[in-house]
């Protein structure tokens, strides 16, 4: 932990030098968070969580990718304004949603594994958050399909965060590449769903259940997302009234 | 069940509460139930047949009775008096019914007429009925019997006796034939009625009559009666025979009389009329020689003076002489008149003599005749009115049966005139007989049933929806799908 804040601060330093003020820029998304109170709410529940030593959350939901990317970002400036935590952020759609912009700001490392035989890179913004891409995962899972190697070497990288964020691709995504889901999903120690008001109905949320506990994972809390709903088209508002 | 125990709550039974978030939940139910509601009122308010109505007033005319108790002079209450009750049901009697529609299927136009209720828009026509009947009278007056009670109502009127006659129909020419003939039902009703009472007295006087006649007839009553009133019509016919008998003869003596003295007259006058006859006789005689004396002086008249004899000269005075001698004999001019018309009479007395002496003869033939008659009526008389003596004293011993009998055909006669003179006990008023045309319902009371069903129909479409739904609204439904799930919060969002 020492050792990761040294480093946060050196390249906070570094940051400062070239003049950009990166806590301005994620002040200006903490602050465009609408909802500040429920945001405290949920923050305290997961800090909580953290102090009871839990570090790697993951995030579902039932079809609103969007909701999964703002429940980690809100949590992430949330921990970041609250204390100086290194987070981790593992998604799949790092180029779209709310985490593209931060992307494009970010600058592009890679941890070196194996001796350097194996790369894996990752997007650090102003050394606030680090965004790892699912691919990148993916891709290194590839190299080490029957090994042990793979979560070895995936567990020594995330031993470097204080806060791991899973933004967990969407499940038909996951019936794609099911034996690496299921290998990186001994990694997720709380999953938490995202469902949206309005559109989700009990029968998704069960079936979503059912499919994590497949993984041997169970589902620990719920969230709701009643912003989802403002997204929906106007025809899909109109037929949703019915 | 956790949804039913969400909806229900221990003071008001459902949760309002619950219920008015559910409402707000599916707006799409509220303009569902808006749109229902319009539409549901739009059409009971135009569904509904335009009904016509005539009110008839009518009063029960009550006739008062004074107590016969003097000490009383107040007018005693009237217990035969007609209640509402007592009438509506009168006019619902099956019997009533069907003389009405009797009267209804004679009506001319009663093809067109539409019998159709009010609480259907489904008409009815005559001509329906007869087709259904195939023209069976009979049929045709039992249905119509049927539909009938829908299409008329009694109401109660202003005071005690007053009510009102409402006939109701869906076409306003059938309303008004409808309340005429239903007028006339009633009258005829309330005739029939009354007079059954009184029928059945006039059965049970005629009953009595009968049996006290079979008693009179055993008893020979009838036949005293018969004779008793046989007697009295004799008695009357011979004294009235007497009597033109005594008058007859009184007649008779008094023109025995007159031709008597008729008679005497006719004698007196026969005789002076012969002695006018030989003064007459004489005068013709005396008028002859006159006549002969004035030609023989006019034929010597002619003969010139100076040729005249001497004895012509002498002829001529001897003549004036005779014929001056003749002229005093000769009666004055008026007596030779009587002496001509004694002439006529003369013979009238010789005809008069003849006729008055043969009436004479025959009135007194006719008095004789007279007192013959006179004399065996009085004995005909004396031996009737002994008859009658002894036949009053057999009818009066029946007097008192026969006293109750004429009492009760003088009840059987003036209950019968009463029976043919009834009336009605009920005036129908007549009035300026308006139409009235309005709907079965107002438009409140269809507005507030619209309006009633329509949210019964909105809670319920709300409730089901919500029994089948389970889409997550809120916490509620998280609570309530995902129990073993910790709720955590709301995902944060961006402006």
């Amino acid at each position: 932990m020492t050792a990761a804040k040294n480093l946060k601060i050196l390249e906070q330093e570094i940051d400062h030098e070239k003049g950009k003020s990166s806590t301005d820029q994620l002040a200006a998304y903490f602050y465009r968070i609408s909802n500040h109170e429920e945001l405290f709410r949920i923050g305290k529940g997961f800090l909580h969580e953290v102090q009871k030593g839990i570090k790697s959350f993951a995030f579902t939901s039932t079809g609103y990718k969007n909701s999964q990317q703002r429940t980690i970002l809100g949590l992430c400036c949330f921990f970041d304004q609250n204390a100086d935590y290194k987070i981790a952020i593992v998604s799949d759609l790092l180029s779209q949603g709310v985490f593209s912009e931060l992307i494009q700001s970010s600058t592009p490392h890679s941890y070196s594994l194996d001796k350097g035989e194996d790369i894996i890179n990752y997007s650090s913004f102003h050394h606030h958050f680090d965004f790892i891409d699912y691919a990148e995962l993916s891709k290194f899972y590839d190299n080490h399909l029957y090994t042990k190697k793979f979560e070895n070497e995936v567990k020594k990288i995330l031993d470097k965060y204080d806060l791991i964020f899973w933004d967990i691709p969407e499940m038909e995504k996951i019936k794609n590449h099911p034996h690496f889901h299921y290998r990186i999903s001994h990694l997720y120690q709380s999953m938490t769903v995202i469902v949206s008001q309005n559109a989700t109905s009990g029968k998704q949320v069960e079936t979503i259940k059912n499919f994590f506990s497949n993984y041997n994972i169970n589902l620990n809390g719920v969230l709701f997302d009643n912003t989802c709903a403002q997204d929906i088209p106007k025809r899909k508002k109109f037929l949703g009234l019915f | 069940m956790e949804k039913l125990q969400g909806l229900l709550h221990e003071g008001t039974i459902i949760n309002l509460r619950m219920l008015f978030k559910l409402s707000v939940r599916y707006k799409v139910h509220f303009f569902g139930a808006v749109l229902f509601f319009v539409s549901f009122l739009l059409y009971n308010q135009f569904s509904q047949p335009v009904i016509y109505a005539i009110k008839v007033p009518m009063k029960e005319v009550i006739v008062q009775k004074v107590s016969s108790d003097l000490t009383s002079l107040l007018p005693e209450a009237n217990i035969s008096a007609l209640s509402l009750e007592e009438l509506t049901i009168a006019l619902s009697n099956y019997s009533f019914l069907k003389n009405f529609a009797s009267l209804v299927v004679e009506d001319p136009n009663f093809d067109q007429l539409n019998f159709g209720r009010i609480e259907s828009t489904k008409s009815l026509f005559g001509r329906d009925l007869k087709l259904g009947c195939i023209g069976v009278n009979e049929c045709i007056v039992a249905r119509l019997a049927d539909e009938l009670p829908e299409l008329f109502y009694l109401e109660k009127g202003p005071t005690k006796n007053r009510f009102t006659l409402v006939t109701n129909a869906i076409d306003k020419k059938t309303v008004y034939t409808l309340s005429s003939h239903l007028v006339k039902a009633i009258e005829q009703d309330r005739i029939r009625v009354r007079q059954y009472t009184l029928l059945k007295e006039i059965k049970s006087v005629g009953n009595l009559i009968e049996e006290s006649r079979s008693v009179m007839k055993k008893m020979g009553g009838y036949r005293a009666m018969e004779e008793q009133e046989k007697l009295q019509n004799n008695i009357a016919d011979l004294k009235e025979r007497i009597r033109l008998l005594q008058s007859n003869s009184s007649l008779e003596m008094a023109n025995v009389s007159s031709l008597q003295a008729k008679l005497m007259e006719n004698k007196k006058s026969t005789r002076m009329v012969e002695n006018t006859d030989e003064k007459y006789e004489e005068y013709q005689k005396a008028q002859r020689r006159l006549e002969d004396i004035k030609l023989n002086i006019a034929a010597l008249s002619n003969i010139e003076e100076e040729k005249r004899t001497a004895s012509d000269k002498l002829i001529i005075s001897q003549l004036r002489e005779e014929q001056s001698s003749l002229l005093k004999i000769l009666p004055p001019k008026q007596d030779l008149k009587s002496m001509e018309l004694s002439e006529s009479f003369k013979e009238k007395q010789r005809g008069n003599s003849g006729d008055f002496e043969f009436d004479y003869l025959v009135s007194k033939n006719k008095i004789s005749r007279l007192k013959v008659d006179y004399e065996s009526s009085k004995a005909e008389l004396n031996e009737m009115l002994q008859k009658k003596l002894i036949n009053e004293n057999k009818v009066g011993g029946m007097k008192a049966d026969l006293d109750f009998l004429k009492s009760l055909e003088s009840k059987q006669m003036s209950l019968k005139l009463l029976s043919a003179t009834m009336n009605s006990d009920l005036v129908f008023e007549d009035g300026n007989q308006q139409v009235e045309d309005f709907r079965k319902s107002s438009f409140i009371r269809t507005f507030l049933y619209s309006f009633s069903f329509s949210l019964l129909l909105y809670i319920l479409s709300i409730l089901a929806r919500y029994s089948s739904d389970d889409r997550i609204y809120g916490e509620e439904e998280i609570r309530m799908y995902l129990k073993d799930l910790d709720f955590v919060g709301e995902a944060p969002s961006f402006e």
